[in-house]
């Protein structure tokens, strides 16, 4: 799956299963938050991409 | 005109899904479609022969079924060719496109075939045409694959007959028609048109009408929406083992493997192996953003610190310890499929159940 912060991009290029990201300069990161606070956020975003590999994709039908 | 039709094995009348793995065959005259094309076609186009393959053997050897038909075409010396329709049917979809781009490159002549949307024949016979397509006097030749829309199923059979035969018919003539006004799919190149009325008069013309509620009709349409099939849910987690991927350029310090900052041909992989969180053993080209912020921090663009987390907690079975990277900086969407399908086949000779991706 896909962390991403353009998600539409990522969408019309068919990807199904997107987390949004902070920022095209740092998609799993946030220098405002110190070293600490940006762990804590790639975890936090890691358990939403684990979320969304457990669960099937969004809108997805039989193809 | 001399035209030679093309079926498979079930709309030749030879037989069903049993049959559908019999090789190719040329028989006189105009079989199964084929007739009714005929009446629409004449008196001015005479088929003059069926040439038939079932899907199976289509499918299983693309290359030598495409071959033996061509051998048996060529002397008959059509002047176009018709195949299918298709409709939806995938393998007859991808035979008719195949067959379809051969015959233009090989024997020069426009070929007609029908396809529902989603036929996945109709990817093939798009890229088959840019692939052939030249350029003269400073517009594009586009080469005579023409596809014809057809509703999903061989009941609408009568309406795409009718359609493939009148663009035969103009194909003949020389006077192709738009693809709005023949019914056929675009090929996506685009010719420059002289206009009466300036850019600006036109888009605020087509702005009024959309603002009155009136029927309008785009200059430009935007770009599909690809369809890619999802995977299935990953069953368990924690016996999972999941990969880390980035187009955002990640690369081995030093760049040992010569990555340029936006290369969308290559990519590259960064082994990770006993490394708790991405550091200096790692760093990242990418031309297309500022790589300031992640440069100072590569785990800002690849995780491998709460990675690593999820791993030893067991919330994931095991973390693939090579990251792949690409720089993906202005990819046209061919060689990203071409970097995704290459990465993917690694990632899936090493067992791995799922990939995350962290795009800038």
């Amino acid at each position: 799956m896909q962390v991403a912060a353009l998600i539409s991009v990522a969408e019309s290029t068919g990807s199904n299963r997107i987390v949004p990201g902070v920022s095209v300069l740092h998609p799993v990161g946030d220098p405002a938050l110190g070293a600490e606070g940006e762990r804590a956020l790639r975890r936090a975003l890691l358990e939403r991409a684990l979320e969304a590999m457990s669960r099937p994709a969004p809108g997805a039908g039989d193809a | 005109m001399r035209v030679v039709y093309y079926a498979n094995q079930f709309f030749a009348g030879v037989g069903g899904e049993e049959q559908a793995g019999i090789g190719p065959v040329v028989r006189d005259g105009a079989l199964g479609p084929g007739a009714p094309l005929q009446q629409l076609l004449a008196p001015e186009a005479t088929i003059v022969a069926t040439a038939l393959c079932g899907d199976s053997y289509y499918g299983d050897q693309p290359d030598a079924a495409t071959e033996r038909l061509l051998a048996l075409i060529r002397p008959l010396a059509p002047d176009l060719a018709l195949l299918g329709p298709a409709f939806n049917s995938g393998r007859y979809g991808l035979a008719c496109a195949r067959l379809g781009a051969a015959l233009v490159r090989e024997l020069g002549i426009p070929v007609v075939t029908g396809m529902y949307e989603e036929n996945p024949g109709l990817d093939l016979a798009r890229d088959a045409v840019a692939a052939l397509a030249t350029w003269a006097d400073g517009g594009p030749v586009v080469p005579p694959l023409l596809v014809v829309r057809t509703d999903a199923d061989a009941r609408a059979m009568g309406a795409a007959l009718e359609r493939m035969a009148a663009l035969a018919r103009a194909a003949g003539q020389g006077h192709l028609p738009s693809p709005a006004e023949g019914g056929y799919f675009p090929s996506g190149f685009r010719r420059n048109v002289r206009q009466e009325q300036s850019a600006a008069e036109r888009a605020v013309a087509l702005l009024v009408r959309k603002l009155r509620g009136e029927p309008f009709t785009t200059e430009l349409p935007p770009p599909r929406r690809e369809r890619v099939p999802a995977a299935p849910p990953v069953a368990t987690l924690a016996r999972a083992t999941v990969a880390l991927v980035t187009d955002g350029g990640l690369i081995v310090a030093g760049n040992p493997e010569g990555m340029t900052g936006g290369d969308a041909e290559r990519w590259c992989t960064v082994d990770v192996a006993g490394q708790e969180r991405l550091d200096a053993r790692q760093e990242v080209n990418h031309r297309g953003y500022d790589t300031t912020l992640v440069n100072e921090d590569p785990n800002r663009l690849v995780p491998l610190d709460a990675a690593r987390e999820l791993e030893r907690e067991g919330r994931i079975g095991r973390l693939l310890p090579t990251v792949y990277a690409t720089p993906g900086c202005s990819a046209p969407v061919a060689n990203a499929r071409r970097v995704g399908r290459e990465i993917a086949a690694a990632l899936r000779e090493q067992g791995v159940d799922a990939a995350i991706v962290t795009s800038t």
